[in-house]
């Protein structure tokens, strides 16, 4: 355990830097969107009340009042996340390939410390849960200080006042990245989980085999992706939707479960036996 | 200084800020306003068996299901996640019998015409087919029946008799008499429509008989037909009779260049499933026009009318053959904008009883609600549907309508 964690923390820190400027850009961006999105509702306003001469009530009617919904339709709110994502993804791969590819082959001094290589393999799985987690989190932090911020800018006959979870309840694309109910929560990101390790075994068939790696990586990941539609695709065939939804789902559950163990079983096997430095 | 502190503090922070969204977030939950029926005059047993299920809307993110009863309200997410994606779509009485006979549903549809029934059996029928490339195929008839006392349950599948040349086949209706099953379906051959009665031995698992009970021919060119089964408020019970309406629509070139059908004529045609007799009734012209709800419960059919100040039924009864008397019940949203386009009702029909309710309420109006007997006429109760409590912190909150059943 006590091994395990040092690990987690010696991949945390390694990406530490990079994850706290993403932090930094986020809040920067999100902030800078409330104001400019602010200021341009205001001199809308103001145009059209006071130059155009249209009556508030009208105003309101075609324009709606200044809330967080119209900052978050911007750029400057789902920019900084999609950029996040995408380091995220894209860390999924260079969290193992920085290790062969950098200065010196770092992964040599990895697979020698005295604990079972499963670890490393968990420890970097765990790495990019807390990523990605943290980032839901820091989105979570934000809300509120960016609606304290609107209401600071706009006057409040102007704006509509609305708390974190009316904020997401009306985001469908906000609501895939922190769904309003715990198990839903529980759900995507296991789902997200499973498919890291999937990734990751990907990753591990091509570190050992190299090129016929990556075919045997695809072909795992073919034959993972089935296992786990299994209950589905059979009750399409069929024709016969004989499980309840609910039935549907806990089955799914046991499948990726199952699916997972078997991606941690495969992965540790090949760091143990077949890994080529 | 602890060496593990970035972690920690990530770590700690992610713990904290997810939990505590979360408990806010199953906390809220409870914070929707319960609604209820309110008596203002009548039998308050009355509303007993009314069941509407409607939505609850506030500002531009709350959106959430809720079922009134006379006992009060239940939202959607008050149920388990599980209890709640098993019912999704599902109305009050398919998720009853889902409740009640679990394994017997299982694969079963959510169309209450494909149910029946009684206190002995529950049946259950469809027409199943294979889709091909050029044309469905392969057309059979699925049938499940529960003997509720007994406990156990029967299937057999059938292939449907001269079925290849059909391009759809749908069953509306399902019933059990003397010990026979009876299938109305509704087969459209080459264009055309048509509605037949497919019998079965529940014993034996065998077709008995079958009749071709309506059709539409005889079109000209610019002429469409079609026949739908009348809507009743329960179509899983007994009953005596099934009625199609039938009508003859044509193509009306409208000024603005644009073309909309028009009923050219139409008439109910009502089978006796007891006899296996067919009676046509004339719709009198002033039905005649599609946005006419024509309902049918017991032996009975209804046209009603709306207005926006009241719900108008001409009875008429299939075992006289006769008209019955007009009743008009006064039901009017509070908001009194007439002819509003919102202003519509939902209107039910059980038991020689009709049950209305508008379908809108917010913070300037609620919901009225009826029951009136349509044997005598009279107003059996008056109520109001509204929040139990007065909503001040929402200014626009809204709850519709959108399914009036009666247990």
């Amino acid at each position: 355990m006590k091994r395990y964690l040092k690990l987690v923390n010696f991949e945390f820190n390694r990406i530490a830097k990079v994850y706290f400027v993403l932090l930094a850009i986020v809040l920067v961006s999100q902030f800078a969107g409330v104001i400019v999105e602010s200021k341009s509702y205001l001199k809308e306003a103001n145009h059209m009340i006071y130059e155009e001469l249209m009556p508030k009530a009208e105003f309101f009617l075609q324009y709606g009042p200044m809330s967080l919904e119209r900052v978050f339709a911007s750029i400057w709110f789902f920019g900084p996340i999609a950029l996040c994502i995408g380091v995220v993804a894209f860390y999924i791969f260079l969290i193992w390939y920085r290790d062969w590819f950098g200065k010196n082959t770092f992964i040599y001094r990895l697979l020698m410390l005295p604990t079972a290589r499963l670890n490393v393999f968990l420890a970097k799985l765990t790495t990019i849960l807390l990523m990605t987690l943290g980032f839901v989190a820091f989105q979570l932090i934000l809300f509120p200080i960016e609606s304290t911020i609107l209401k600071w800018m706009v006057p409040k006959d102007f704006r509509m006042d609305m708390g974190t979870l009316e904020v997401i309840g009306s985001f469908r694309e906000l609501q895939m990245i922190i769904p309003t109910s715990f198990i839903e929560f529980i759900l995507y990101y296991g789902a997200g989980f499973a498919v890291v390790t999937l990734l990751f075994t990907a990753i591990m068939f091509e570190r050992c085999y190299r090129i016929k790696g990556i075919l045997l990586g695809i072909g795992y990941g073919f034959l993972a992706v089935v296992l786990f539609f299994t209950p589905i695709l059979i009750q399409e065939f069929l024709q016969n939707h004989y499980l309840y939804p609910s039935e549907l789902l806990l089955l799914e559950i046991v499948m990726g479960l199952i699916v997972t163990c078997c991606s941690i079983w495969t992965s540790s096997y090949l760091l143990k036996k077949k890994i080529r430095v | 200084m602890n060496k593990y502190w970035k972690l920690t503090v990530v770590f700690i922070v992610l713990i904290l800020t997810i939990g505590a969204f979360y408990i806010t977030s199953a906390l809220s939950a409870d914070q929707y306003p319960d609604f209820a029926i309110e008596k203002k005059s009548g039998n308050e047993n009355e509303i007993d068996p009314v069941v509407i299920d409607g939505n609850y809307y506030a500002g531009s993110a709350i959106n959430e299901g809720l079922t009134v009863t006379s006992k009060g309200s239940e939202y959607k997410n008050e149920q388990s996640f599980l209890e709640r994606i098993d019912g999704i779509g599902a109305i009050e009485s398919i998720r009853k019998l889902r409740e009640e006979h679990r394994n017997f549903m299982r694969g079963k549809s959510g169309v209450p015409d494909n149910y029946y029934e009684d206190e002995t059996y529950l049946a259950y029928g469809e027409v199943d087919y294979q889709v091909n490339m050029l044309a469905p195929e392969d057309f059979r008839f699925k049938i499940s029946i529960l003997n509720k006392s007994e406990g156990d349950s029967n299937s057999f599948e059938i292939e449907v008799p001269d079925s290849t040349a059909f391009d759809y086949m749908n069953v509306d209706d399902v019933q059990i008499t003397d010990g026979k099953l009876m299938l109305v379906t509704k087969n459209m051959v080459e264009g055309n429509e048509s509605v037949h009665v497919y019998g079965f031995d529940i014993e034996k698992g065998k077709m008995i008989d079958q009749s071709e009970i309506a059709s539409i021919e005889n079109l000209q060119e610019n002429q469409s037909g079609q026949m739908i089964i009348l809507n009743e408020t329960d179509p899983m019970q007994a009953h005596q009779y099934v009625v199609f309406h039938k009508s003859i629509l044509v193509d009306v070139e409208q000024p603005e260049g644009y073309y909309a059908s028009e009923e050219v004529s139409g008439e109910l045609v009502a089978y006796n499933l007891e006899t296996g007799k067919t009676e046509t009734v004339e719709v009198p012209e002033r039905f005649q026009n599609l946005e006419q709800t024509i309902m049918f419960d017991d032996g009975t059919i209804y046209f009603v009318e709306e207005s926006p100040k009241s719900v108008t039924i001409s009875p008429y009864s299939l075992k006289n053959d006769t008209f019955g008397k007009e009743i008009t019940f006064e039901l009017q949203d509070s908001s009194g904008n007439e002819g509003s386009p919102e202003g519509l009702k939902a209107v039910a029909i059980k038991n020689g009883k009709v049950y209305a309710v508008t379908t809108i309420l917010d913070a300037k109006q609620s919901a009225q609600v009826l029951v009136g007997s349509l044997k005598t006429g009279e107003t059996l109760y008056k109520g109001v549907l509204k929040p139990t409590e007065q909503i001040v912190d929402v200014k626009d909150y809204s709850f519709y309508i959108t399914d009036l059943q009666i247990k």
